[in-house]
């Protein structure tokens, strides 16, 4: 008696699928790691986002930080140092005489001494001891 | 425009610290003044009192009614502080002329200073004990007077002197002066030639002699002082020899004025030579 092995009548409906050999099932915590994984992992589109908003974000700061930089090197007073090419000697006027002529400051305090010894008060009245009644009694 | 902000600034700046730097100098002269001003308010407020004080005098001494007596009492409560505040005053006039005096050994300023102060001091506890006594005595009122009059001789003393060494510590400051310029006269005609300086010269020598004559007369007035001390404060001594001392010192004052007109003389002529 050979059976038609095609002669059972499919299962109404639908389509029994193929056998195959079922891929052995992942061990539950393997499973709930890889769920994990899956979940936090953005997706690419994401992070390539919020890369450019980190960047922009870094950018921003320094152009802030540089600005205030740059106020407060303004605010500051400038040290500006002048180049001044090195001095020619001078020669400068001896107080003492010279064979040339006598130096200006003689005559000054000479000037100076004569109108301070003209106006000197002797007399300084506002000094003088002050005329009271030393013997006040009756 | 924030350069010309910050000039503004800085401007604002230099004003305070000029006015900060400014404004404590100015009060050291107002100071000295303050002094001479008080002492011619007091002074003034004595001259005023003082004849009130003798009208009520000659009133108790006529009639000796107790309304008299009274007002006699008033009036002398009344000089006896203002005599007080006159003295008080003279001594910190003196005091503060003494400390801008020139030309005065340390020790003798610090001396003289100190005794006025005592005496300041001493003026101000008699001030207080007179304005102590709400109802005083004719009794009472002259005792205090006698505390005060007893110093009488010490403080004329102690005046004259102060005065005496102010005085002499000027001369001796234009005396300074005027022998610096002479050096320095003639440092100049060491490096002239022989034909320039003769008669320069003998101006300069002039100017010198003038110069010693000058110290000479600063000698005689410190002696005048030493011979004043000897008295110790008696009135009629005092002023005489203290008379003697503005006289000797008044002719040293003259012989500089000849030493700055020679001085004038030879940086005239020497002036002259050269333009």
């Amino acid at each position: 008696m050979n059976e038609n092995e095609f002669s059972a009548p499919p299962i109404s409906g639908e389509e029994l699928p193929s056998f195959r050999e079922l891929d052995t099932e992942p061990s539950p915590t393997a499973k709930k790691a890889k769920t994990e994984t899956l979940l936090t992992q953005p997706p690419s589109s994401n992070k390539k986002a919020k890369i450019i908003i980190i960047v922009l974000s870094g950018a921003l700061i320094l152009v802030l930080i540089l600005l205030l930089v740059a106020l407060v090197g303004l605010l500051r007073p400038k040290k500006t140092v002048q180049s001044t090419p090195t001095p020619t000697p001078v020669t400068t006027v001896s107080p003492e005489a010279s064979p040339s002529g006598l130096p200006q400051s003689v005559k000054q305090r000479r000037e100076d001494l004569e109108k301070q010894v003209t106006e000197l008060d002797l007399q300084e009245t506002d000094l003088a001891f002050p005329t009271l009644d030393f013997d006040i009694k009756f | 425009m924030k350069n010309r902000r910050l000039n503004i600034f800085q401007k604002i700046l230099v004003i305070l610290l000029l006015s900060i730097i400014y404004y404590p100098l100015s009060i050291v002269p107002s100071f000295a003044q303050n002094e001479l001003s008080d002492y011619q308010y007091q002074y003034e407020q004595y001259r005023q009192v003082y004849p009130e004080f003798t009208k009520a005098r000659d009133a108790f001494l006529q009639y000796e009614t107790l309304a008299s007596q009274q007002e006699a009492i008033s009036f002398t409560k009344k000089l006896l502080l203002q005599r007080d505040q006159v003295m008080r005053a003279h001594f910190l006039l003196l005091r503060r002329r003494l400390n801008e005096a020139p030309e005065i050994v340390s020790s003798e300023r610090t001396r003289l200073a100190s005794s006025l102060t005592s005496e300041i001091e001493w003026l101000d506890t008699n001030i207080k004990d007179i304005q102590a006594i709400s109802t005083p005595t004719l009794g009472q009122l002259f005792e205090l007077s006698d505390r005060f009059e007893r110093r009488e001789r010490s403080w004329r003393q102690l005046s004259y002197e102060v005065l005496s060494r102010i005085l002499l510590g000027e001369v001796r400051q234009f005396q300074a002066e005027a022998g610096a310029i002479n050096f320095l006269l003639d440092e100049y005609f060491s490096r002239q030639s022989d034909g320039n300086k003769t008669l320069l010269k003998n101006w300069l020598d002039e100017a010198k002699n003038g110069a010693y004559w000058s110290q000479q007369g600063v000698g005689e007035a410190e002696k005048a002082l030493t011979e004043m001390l000897k008295y110790k404060g008696e009135a009629k001594e005092t002023v005489r020899q203290f008379a003697k001392l503005q006289t000797t010192l008044t002719g040293s004052q003259q012989w500089l004025v000849k030493v700055v007109g020679f001085q004038k003389e030879i940086i005239q002529k020497v002036s002259g030579s050269q333009e």
